[in-house]
């Protein structure tokens, strides 16, 4: 009985029951501080990757991709107020994330490992597609993010500018996204099954190989981008 | 306790969409001062995708 509850309250819940109004407001701006936070973080150490979308995910994933795009632009204005202007353009990325996280996640790409690995590669894919222009139309090709060593190496290389910007930005964004993927999948384990509205989420157990392909990932862009800094 | 559902959601995103392009115009006066029309021109077209998004969205939706 107790079993048969929880059960029609998870389906209830992902057929657009809805959730508790106090527990988006806990989880929004908790998501936000987290971006925030992991973007001063990655900014500060001036690491080759952004990790300002870890709390977009476990949102989008969770309340769905209007929740998480409006943890998305909460972050990058929050963002732009602490730490320059530079960030407000990118909350369109952000947004972009926050759509392909929550939508997939409603069209069951959570549901297993490999989709699951899918689903963060197109993340990033998508958010590369939308960073690309502003990067080119708003900054010129340059940010000053650490990625730009890349982009600078490949135009070195020959190729333009277009081609510069979106392969640098593939490149850091994948290794972003998936790690960013998978560390909001550890936090939604942590937080009720009954709220997730959003649609089916695989559960972080027996995660081993899938952390070692991120961890690998993640060093393989650190290596490559601190090898053509040398 | 009231609850909120995907609607809400997508009503609060588009809010959100509308504060981020209030916010543009600010971003690209102080990246770019007087040379700012370039840098929100750039802008406005990365908005109007977004915007184009939330209608397939709002088209879509059920009640």
């Amino acid at each position: 009985m107790n079993e048969q509850t929880t059960q029609g309250e998870k389906l209830s819940s992902s057929t657009g029951g809805g959730v508790p109004l106090t527990y988006v407001i806990a989880l929004v701006p908790v998501a936000s501080v987290l971006n925030v936070i992991g973007g001063t973080v990655a900014g500060a150490l001036k690491l080759p990757i952004f990790l300002d979308m870890i709390g977009t995910a476990v949102v989008a994933m969770t309340l769905g991709p209007w929740w998480g795009s409006l943890v998305g632009v909460i972050t990058n204005l929050t963002m732009g107020f602490i730490s320059g202007p530079v960030s407000i353009p990118f909350a369109a990325c952000n947004v972009v994330g926050a759509l392909v996280w929550g939508y997939g996640t409603k069209w069951g790409w959570a549901n297993d490992k490999v989709r699951f690995f899918g689903l963060s590669v197109a993340s990033a894919v998508a958010v590369s597609l939308m960073a690309a222009p502003i990067v080119i139309f708003v900054f010129g090709g340059a940010t000053g993010h650490a990625s730009d060593v890349l982009t600078a190496g490949l135009l070195a290389a020959g190729n333009d500018m277009w081609a510069a910007v979106f392969s640098s930005n593939i490149i850091v964004s994948s290794a972003d996204k998936i790690l960013a993927s998978f560390l909001a999948l550890a936090i939604i384990g942590a937080l009720p099954k009954n709220l997730q509205v959003t649609g089916p989420i695989m559960k972080a157990e027996n995660m081993g190989k899938a952390v070692l392909i991120t961890a690998g990932t993640v060093v393989g862009v650190i290596l490559t981008v601190v090898s053509m800094n040398l | 306790m009231r609850e909120v559902t995907s609607k809400d959601g997508l009503g609060v995103g588009i809010i959100g969409l509308g504060v981020m392009y209030m916010v543009y115009p600010y971003a690209s006066s102080e990246l770019a001062g007087d040379a700012a029309f370039g840098m929100l021109s750039g802008l406005c077209l990365v908005a109007g995708f977004l915007t184009i998004l939330c209608g397939l969205a709002v088209f879509r939706s059920k009640d």
